[in-house]
């Protein structure tokens, strides 16, 4: 699942154009129905990037939407709509984020990640979800700009340069910050005893 | 979905793996390439691994809403987005400017027609009939610390609308719905404007604390609070609401709020508190208006003046006319006039100034406060004598917490002036011996050390000082957490470790799963069956995917099971 940013226009593109043109022009249902199909994934995003608050993740939640409906006149198709608004989604949480990163969240943030965790054999229906809760906490400890580059490359399976494009960073600085943040979060991941033992358990396999 | 580095590194590796499964003997060298080998191998499925979990059935980590939230949502980000309208609404392109100038006319024409026409009432369906209630806004009156709208911090004089969801991270913030309502939150709470017009009010409280005044001699709204456990209305009073995860507290101080939840309908009177729920209220000590009154009554709303003041150091308490506005820095929407503010700050040397603020002026106070002089040496911090551990089964027949935390548990709202009716400064705060300059912070992360150091006497004096010395600092409200676990493991004294649980569960934050687990484990070396048993209820309900849940479901049916058999009334 890749996703070019700059390819020729496909059917699927051109309907993301008509549904953006019709929302921009305040078309009740289709800003509707583009707001249902985006908000899943700008919660994923968001939450990974918050790394796993949900209180602040909500309202930026919001924000990123309220970003997207509000310039969507400015889609021009040249990228798939979820391509584009994934770039406003990182561009509104990171700014959201470095503004808010008040000494209280990084406490509490430090608190949580340093909390008592011991290993445990839950029912597999809780498992997944805690799984997911923990590995987006350890995704929390990681900078913000190679939280970035990870998320988009594990969650949305982007192309390095197609990271550079959406962070509008070289395409050096994005490889090495997905490496560097690839190396911390597996070490962080190693260190928590769930993750560590569903790993060594063989994963969701 | 092996990364290997190269072709050569694969040969390589490729014949080392058959010579060593052949049994033959490898070099030391030959062993660390093959088990580098087996550390990439590792790590690349690892790596697959958490890519697959992170984009698991593409939910959001943490689980998508249901249909019915993810509507409400929906509806919510698209109502707020028609509020501030895209750039082509606003600004139309070039190709339909002819039709909507030729609209624009018609309209123009057609309004032009309809004014000069002499009204007849109801003679046209055209002309809609005038609407019974008329929205209002909510306004910004003070931000004494971090508030937020969405993602956007507030300012005095800032309007909110129905919708709008405000966030207090830290301090208070205090806004004006109608002139004869006025409220105040205070740090940790989250609130949503549901409904804003001249009928009603309509709020909910989603944690946190809220504290209203709403005058019965101006005609008004009515005020409609919902909270997690029920919904309170109110008609002209004076009253706080404090919600925390296990219930919501009410407190009238006068006239009267009628309290509803599914089960109970109860007419709350002043001097009573009722636990949302509950059916019958209980009469509260001291009748007295609390301070925060005041401090709602010195803020004004129209023609007033903003009014700023910040120190160095940040944290000063901000007196005007004698009544506490907040801590620094502060934002104020203030009446004009003089006005006296007075600044005090533990260790530093208080200041008083008059000011005169004019109507729809900006006021801005920059402070610093210089550190009390030097009267005597003074102990320095590391050096200073902490008090001895307490023992709880020794002297808290009550349960009480050790000392220093027992002041703010007794009082479940946060409210910096809630005790200091009198807000006249300290006498002995220039005779104190000064200390080195602390900071919550550090002194957090000091202990935090020492205990996974396993330093335990020190990570304890730790978690006192700071508990001691910051009472109210968001940190110290993190340590009980902490503090309290150290106590159960280490100390074995289950009832301290209790108060601190409870203390943090009542405000909440994101320990308050562990902090519920605290609460159950101390529950049951005390040998408190019941408590126990309705605290694990509470944290299967608040908690039900936690790791912990079907362990606690086991206990749970332990514990109910002789209760069957019981035959005692």
């Amino acid at each position: 699942m890749g996703h070019p940013l700059t390819h020729p226009l496909t059917d699927q593109h051109l309907a993301d154009l008509a549904l953006a043109r019709s929302a921009s022009q305040g078309e009740i249902r289709a800003r509707r129905e583009l707001a249902t199909r985006l908000l899943r994934r700008v919660q994923t995003s968001v939450r990974y990037l918050v790394g796993g608050h949900d209180g602040d993740a909500d309202d930026l939640v919001q924000s990123a939407m309220l970003e997207i409906l509000k310039h969507l006149d400015t889609f021009e198709g040249r990228a798939s709509l979820d391509t584009w608004a994934d770039r406003i989604t990182v561009r509104t949480t990171l700014r959201a984020l470095k503004r808010r990163q008040s000494r209280w969240q990084r406490l509490t943030s430090w608190a949580q990640s340093t909390s008592r965790s011991e290993p445990q054999d839950p029912c597999a229906d809780a498992r997944v979800g805690e799984l997911r809760r923990r590995l987006a906490l350890a995704m929390g400890r990681l900078p913000l700009e190679q939280r970035v580059v990870v998320m988009l490359r594990w969650v949305y399976e982007y192309s390095m340069p197609d990271i550079a494009h959406v962070t509008d960073a070289p395409l050096d600085t994005v490889r090495y910050r997905f490496k560097v943040g690839r190396a911390k979060l597996r070490s962080h991941a190693k260190k928590d005893p769930l993750l560590r033992a569903w790993a060594d358990a063989g994963g969701l396999s | 979905m092996t990364r290997l580095r190269n072709e050569d590194a694969l040969e390589q590796w490729l014949k080392l793996a058959e010579r060593e499964a052949a049994g033959e003997s490898l070099t030391a060298e030959e062993r660390r390439i093959l088990a580098e080998r087996d550390d990439l191998r590792r790590d690349a499925t690892l790596d697959g691994q958490l890519a697959s979990l992170m984009r698991f059935d593409n939910e959001p980590p943490g689980g998508a809403l249901d249909q019915i939230s993810e509507r409400s949502l929906i509806n919510q980000i698209l109502e707020r987005a028609d509020q501030h309208p895209t750039h082509t609404v606003a600004a139309p392109t070039r190709t339909y400017t002819p039709i909507l100038a030729l609209a624009a006319a018609l309209l123009l024409v057609v309004g032009g027609a309809l004014l000069l026409r002499p009204t007849t009432p109801s003679s046209s369906p055209d002309v809609r009939p005038p609407a019974v209630t008329q929205a209002l806004e909510t306004h910004v009156l003070l931000v004494a610390g971090e508030a937020y709208h969405g993602a956007a911090a507030l300012d005095p004089g800032e309007a909110l609308h129905a919708g709008s969801q405000v966030i207090v991270d830290k301090g208070a913030l205090i806004l004006e719905g109608h002139r004869a309502i006025r409220w105040r939150l205070l740090d940790h709470s989250a609130m949503e404007l549901i409904r804003l017009d001249t009928a009603e009010v309509e709020l909910q409280l989603l944690r946190g604390t809220l504290q209203a005044v709403v005058d019965p001699a101006i005609p008004h709204p009515t005020l409609r609070i919902h909270t997690p456990h029920g919904v309170v209305e109110v008609t002209g009073t004076v009253f706080s609401l404090h919600v925390s995860h296990r219930q919501t507290l009410l407190d009238v101080y006068r006239g009267h709020v009628r309290a509803n939840t599914q089960r109970t309908s109860v007419d709350v009177g002043a001097g009573q508190r009722l636990v949302l729920g509950e059916d019958k209220p209980e009469s509260r000590e001291g009748h007295a208006l609390p301070p925060w009154v005041d401090t709602l009554a010195q803020l004004q709303g129209d023609h007033a003046t903003s009014l700023l003041v910040s120190t160095t150091p940040r944290g000063a308490r901000v007196f005007a006319n004698d009544v506490a506005l907040g801590e620094t820095p502060l934002r104020a929407l203030m009446p004009p006039g003089a006005t006296e503010l007075r600044l005090n700050l533990e260790g530093h040397v208080a200041l008083k100034e008059i000011v005169t603020l004019r109507k729809g002026a900006s006021i801005t106070r920059r402070l610093t406060l210089d550190p009390v002089q030097v009267v005597d040496a003074g102990p320095a911090a590391d050096e200073e004598p902490v008090p001895p551990p307490v023992t709880p089964q020794a002297h808290t027949p009550a349960g009480a917490l050790p000392q220093v935390v027992e002041a703010e548990s007794n009082d479940p709202l946060p409210d910096a002036s809630a005790g200091a009716p009198d807000p006249t400064p300290k006498a002995n705060v220039a005779a104190r011996p000064p200390h080195r300059r602390e900071t919550p912070d550090q002194l957090l992360k000091a202990a935090m050390r020492h205990r996974y150091a396993k330093a335990w006497n020190k990570a304890e004096r730790g978690f006192r000082r700071l508990l001691k010395k910051f009472p109210t600092s968001p940190e110290a409200h993190v340590v009980r957490v902490s503090y309290g676990q150290l106590l159960l493991d280490r100390r074995n004294q289950p009832r301290a470790a209790l108060k601190l649980f409870e203390a943090y569960i009542n405000r909440g934050g994101p320990l308050i799963e562990e902090a519920r687990l605290g609460r159950i484990e101390a529950l049951r070396r005390m040998g408190r069956s019941s408590a126990e048993q309705n605290a694990i209820e509470a944290f299967l309900k608040a908690h039900p995917r936690s790791l912990k849940a079907s362990a606690l479901q086991k206990r749970l049916s332990t514990l109910t099971s002789p209760r069957e058999g019981d035959t005692t009334p």
